[in-house]
Order: structure tokens, then C-alpha cells, then sequence
């Protein structure tokens, strides 16, 4: 039986794809996280937990000698560069611990092959947010430190993932997203059910090492998805459906060309250009949270801005509070002597 | 040095507060704040009670002001029963200090769910609150799971039941639900609005309250409103609403709790 190690088990993903892989007859699953305080999760559900250090490679190459395929799900979070940070630190020493008989398998998004240019652009594959450029610049860094090391390595690019434990579904569930007043178009999504029968294939080797992308399909509404989990009805037709992406028809005029290739300016700055001049970018998102407050201050009523009303917290005498009378008391009304300072300027 | 911001994990902080003592700073501290009343006050002594305040910013948050209006207004009878819920399978734990018990002082209740539990007890207005049964269950030292049953005092003397139910092991409501006579109202703190909405009751009644909000619905909003408070109580020597002193019944909520559930001490708990 194949066995499959997954890094991050305790994030959302990686713990629902791995209780899934573990109720399989044909793999067993590894789950890897940094400590015993991420991990009790996946005690808790009976999975086989182990602790990994990036900074302790025998320790790595130890936890990763039985296993057959290793697979990335960790998420990289902060600015551009900081994700870049992570993501190469864990893949030059996961990869360089593993053995060439333990296949890995980095796990990205679509949102690195969606076209900023449009339909006025299309064929310019660039990504187009600091993630996109992160998970990007994962692939290609998996790809070259797998291959230098002659670890076959494969991408799953994944749609917005749903299952039972995705906070997107249960947001769904709860009626919290907007589009469940009215179905919307199909949606780009993929179930950790696929996530994990993708990853048995490619541990038992029906599949090649390549890059796939997961999307679900015939395309899901929200509104179905909705309903799935709500109740476990399935759509009625299995038809594919379009992917509610509307191409333009009007012609691209080089006016329409400039204007597009004006439009990229930005995202090429935030998820290419900036990631590589990591001070630059943390002065530029301070700058811009800055403003982003700025603007939801000014917007703040000052009727609001100040708080009128009395709280009174305890009462002075009850039984339990007796030795704590001096701040249990009133606390607008004489100030206890236990707290009036001696010597403080202010 | 006017004010000094303590954002140090909780077992490395006993330096800022010694400096502002010795300078005369104020002090903004970010939760949490204390593991028992005694450190509590041990922490508040040496500063006047509008000059140390606890980032409990979410009390700034519109929907938090609207439903404590319910609870003290009535519109929809008496409050009787109080629900929160934090967290759910597979909630982020741990990573950097805070899988350190000696640093991050405690788990999720004491670094995460802080924010519900005083909120639930800011809402309410209430006055006490009694732990009468709670289990946990910890790791390395931090609980990372917690059900617990307590009664809370309001502010016209009834007691209610206060359940508690903070996990990062099981699903939860991820939600504060107030009770009252005619309908029950769910409180979601990490919405930006507030997530104040009705929820059925059975007549086939609901409706979402939060259009009729007004205040912070934005993190920087309850930041700004939370820092103006405190900057004006300097100069008026009036506290706000996040002073220690009045976060003093949710360090008793928590003191509780962990003792409720033989909890391990932390070696900066100082008990009565």
C-alpha cells in the first residue's frame, strides 16, 4: 500500500484531504505538522501525526524515508516576498531531505494560470496577485529543486476548494455569501474529495507526474454547492456547462491593446516587480494600509466616535469580590487609594 | 515616552509595564491581559485606571453596541440565555511563541476566544459571572478545547445560563447568540459588520439587523475608535471603556475556567 505525507495536515485543506485519504483501502496517510499544538487535531481524528523541523535535515530525511509521495499543502501568507521566503525555505529542505523514491507534489492554484489580459490580452499568462506570483514562483522552484535532486514532482493547480471542513462551504451553508440570492454563474471550484483521489493516483502511479489543474466538472453554482451540503442534493443535469466567462466581440484596436496592457501595470508591479525588492514593497503596503485606514476613519461618523454610557462591572461587597475592593469598585465614582500613584507625572 | 504600546507575548511583558511605571507612561496593552483577578490587579497597580487600557477592541465594533442596546432596552424581552461559540475543526494553533505555555501563557481561550468571552459579557452588561462545571482538554500546556456552563448576572439582578463552547477539535457555532423571550439574536464578531442578524424562531420570522448599524465595522474603525477613547480619557482622566479595570470581569471568566477545569498554572499566576 502507498503512502502518502502530507505537509500542513493541520491547515484546512490538508486536514480534510487527509481524513479522506485515511478512510481509503488503497493508502495510508502521514500527517506532517511543526508541533504537537498544531497536531492535535489530527490525533484527535486518529491520523498518523508527525513532527517536522525545516531546520533539522536528518530529522527530515528520517520522517521521510517510508513514504512514497509527499505532498506540499502548507499556505503561504504575508507580503510577496515573505511568501516566497516560506515557500522556499520548506521546499529546499523538504526537497532536499526527501529520497528519490519519495515522489512530491506541490499543490498551487488557478488563480496562476487566469489571464490578467483578458480578452484583449489573452495569451498574456501572467499572474496577476501577490498569491498568484507566490504560488508561481512555488512551481518553479519545486520543479527545479526536484528535478536537481531526481525527484519526480508534480503542480495540482487548484479552483477554490470546497468539503465539509472548508470555512467556504460552511459559509455557504450559513447563507453568508451574497450569490445565494440568485444562482450565479458556474464557479471554478474543485472538492477535497477530487484533491484526494488525485493524490492516490499519483501515489499508485495511474497517473504521470505532470501539471494538472482540478477543477470540477460539469462547473458548480454556489447555490448548488449550497445545497449539497445542506442537504446532499446533487444538480439534475451533468451537462458541461460554459465557464461564464464572456469573451469580448468587439475587436482589440490598439487603443483597447494600450489601454489593456495599462491595466496590468499594477498587479505586474504588486505580484512581479515588487516581490523582488522586499523593503520597497513592505514601505508600499504600509503606505497603502495606511490609506485603506485612513479612508474607513474618515468615514466614521464622529456621533460614534465616543462612548456615553456608564459600565459598571462587579459591585463592591458580593460574595468573592470582598478582596478586590479597590478596583471592583464603581469605576467612575472616587478613585480607591490602592491606585492612585505616588510620583507619576501624568 | 507618553504611551507605551505592550504587544510582547504575554510571559515577556513585565518590562514594558516596569518601564512605564518608572516613566510615567500610559500603557495600551494587547489581550491577553491577565490568567487571574490577582495579576490583574497586581499588573493595574501603579497606573490610574484611565491610563491602562486592554486592546479589547472588538467592544467598539457597531454590532456589538447595537446588541447590548437589545440586552438593555428589551425590544425583544428579557434576555435569557447567552451562547459562545469560537473556532472549529482544525482552527490555526500554535506557530512561533504561542505553542509556548511560558510565552503565549495559555491557549485558545487565552489568546483567541478572549475576544467572545469578554464581548459576551460586554453585551450583557453583566455584573458577575459564575463557572459551574467546565472541561478542557490541553496540549503541551494550552487548551485547545473548552465546554463550559456558567451563569452570569445581569444588571437587574436575574441570573442566566452562559454556555461556552471554544474548540479548535470540534465544529462550533463560531458565533455569540443571545437569547431573549421573543427571538434570538447571533452575533459574528469577525465580520466585519458584525453579523448581527434574527434568527427564526419558528413563525417563519427572520430578518438581518445590520443595515441598521451604525459605528466600527472595520478593523481599523474599532482601532481608531478604541485609540480616540483612550487618548481623550488622558487628558480627562476618564476611563474607556476598554480600561483594565473594566475588563476585570473577563479575567474573572477565565480565571474560573481554568481553575474550573484543573488547568495547568502558569508560573506568572499569582491566586488569591
Amino acid at each position: 500500500m502507498k503512502r502518502i505525507g502530507i505537509i500542513g495536515a493541520n491547515g484546512q485543506v490538508g486536514l480534510e484531504v487527509s481524513l479522506l485519504l485515511s478512510v481509503r483501502d488503497d493508502v495510508e496517510v502521514v500527517a506532517f505538522c511543526r508541533n504537537p499544538v498544531a497536531s492535535a487535531v489530527c490525533r484527535r481524528f486518529g491520523l498518523d501525526v508527525r513532527h517536522y523541523n525545516i531546520a533539522d535535515p536528518s530529522g527530515l530525511t528520517r520522517a521521510f524515508e517510508d513514504l512514497d509521495l509527499l505532498v506540499d499543502m502548507t499556505l503561504p501568507v504575508g507580503t510577496a516576498a515573505e511568501m516566497r521566503l516560506a515557500i522556499d525555505k520548506l521546499l529546499t529542505a523538504v526537497l532536499g531531505a526527501a529520497s528519490k523514491k519519495t515522489a512530491f507534489v506541490y499543490t498551487s492554484s488557478v488563480a496562476v494560470t487566469i489571464a490578467p489580459g483578458g480578452p484583449v490580452l489573452p495569451f498574456l499568462f501572467l499572474p496577476r496577485t501577490p498569491y498568484a506570483a507566490a504560488k508561481r514562483f512555488g512551481e518553479a522552484r519545486a520543479g527545479k529543486l526536484a528535478r536537481a535532486r531526481g525527484i519526480a514532482v508534480s503542480v495540482l493547480r487548484l479552483g477554490q476548494v470546497h468539503g465539509r471542513l472548508q470555512a467556504v462551504s460552511l459559509d455557504l451553508l450559513a447563507g453568508k455569501t451574497p450569490a445565494l440570492e440568485e444562482p450565479g454563474p458556474p464557479t471554478c471550484v474543485v472538492f477535497c474529495r477530487t484533491i484526494a483521489d488525485a493524490l492516490s493516483a499519483l501515489a499508485e502511479g495511474r497517473e504521470p507526474h505532470d501539471r494538472y489543474t482540478l477543477l470540477s466538472e460539469p462547473r458548480w453554482r454556489l447555490d448548488e454547492i449550497a445545497a449539497l451540503y445542506a442537504d446532499g442534493s446533487v444538480p439534475a443535469s451533468t451537462a458541461p456547462r460554459p465557464s461564464g466567462s464572456t469573451r469580448d466581440a468587439r475587436p482589440a484596436t490598439p487603443h483597447r491593446w494600450a489601454r489593456a496592457l495599462l491595466d496590468q501595470v499594477k498587479p505586474l508591479a504588486s505580484s512581479v516587480v515588487l516581490p523582488r525588492f522586499p523593503g520597497l514593497e513592505a514601505r508600499l503596503a504600509t503606505r497603502w494600509r495606511h490609506a485603506v485606514a485612513a479612508g474607513e476613519i474618515a468615514a466614521l461618523p464622529d456621533a460614534v466616535r465616543y462612548w456615553s454610557e456608564r459600565i459598571v462591572l462587579g459591585t463592591p461587597g458580593e460574595p468573592g469580590m470582598s478582596s478586590l475592593p479597590d478596583i471592583r469598585a464603581d469605576p467612575f465614582g472616587p478613585e480607591p487609594p490602592a491606585l492612585i500613584v505616588k510620583g507619576n507625572p501624568k | 515616552m507618553d504611551i507605551i504600546l505592550v504587544t510582547t507575548p504575554y510571559g515577556a511583558r513585565e518590562a514594558g509595564y516596569r518601564t512605564a511605571r518608572e516613566t510615567g507612561a500610559a500603557v495600551m496593552a494587547e489581550k491577553p491581559f491577565a490568567r487571574t483577578l490577582v495579576r490583574h490587579q497586581e499588573i493595574s497597580r501603579g497606573f490610574e485606571p484611565h491610563r491602562l487600557c486592554v486592546c479589547h477592541q472588538r467592544r467598539y465594533l457597531a454590532a456589538a453596541g447595537l446588541a447590548r442596546s437589545l440586552v438593555r432596552e428589551g425590544p425583544f424581552g428579557p434576555l435569557t440565555g447567552v451562547s459562545c461559540h469560537f473556532g472549529g475543526v482544525g482552527h490555526r494553533l500554535g506557530g512561533g511563541y504561542a505553542s509556548d505555555f511560558a510565552l503565549a501563557g495559555g491557549g485558545l481561550i487565552f489568546n483567541l476566544a478572549v475576544h467572545d468571552l469578554d464581548l459576551s459579557l460586554f453585551i450583557t452588561d453583566a455584573r458577575r459571572v459564575a463557572v459551574r462545571e467546565a472541561s478542557m482538554e490541553f496540549e503541551s500546556g494550552l487548551d485547545i478545547h473548552t465546554r463550559a456552563a456558567a451563569s452570569v448576572t445581569l444588571a437587574d439582578g436575574r441570573d442566566i445560563p452562559l454556555t461556552i463552547l471554544l474548540s479548535a477539535l470540534v465544529e462550533t457555532e463560531r458565533s455569540i447568540r443571545l437569547d431573549f423571550e421573543k427571538l434570538s439574536v447571533r452575533l459574528r464578531p469577525y465580520q466585519s459588520d458584525g453579523g448581527l442578524e434574527a434568527l427564526t424562531t419558528g413563525s417563519g420570522f427572520a430578518f438581518r439587523v445590520g443595515e441598521m448599524q451604525t459605528g466600527a465595522r472595520s478593523m481599523n474603525q474599532m482601532l481608531a475608535q478604541m485609540w480616540t477613547e483612550f487618548r481623550d480619557g488622558l487628558a480627562s482622566g476618564v476611563p474607556g471603556r476598554v480600561a483594565a479595570r473594566h475588563t476585570l470581569l473577563t479575567t474573572d471568566l477565565i480565571e474560573q475556567l481554568y481553575a474550573k477545569a484543573g488547568a495547568p498554572g502558569h508560573p506568572l499566576d499569582t491566586v488569591r
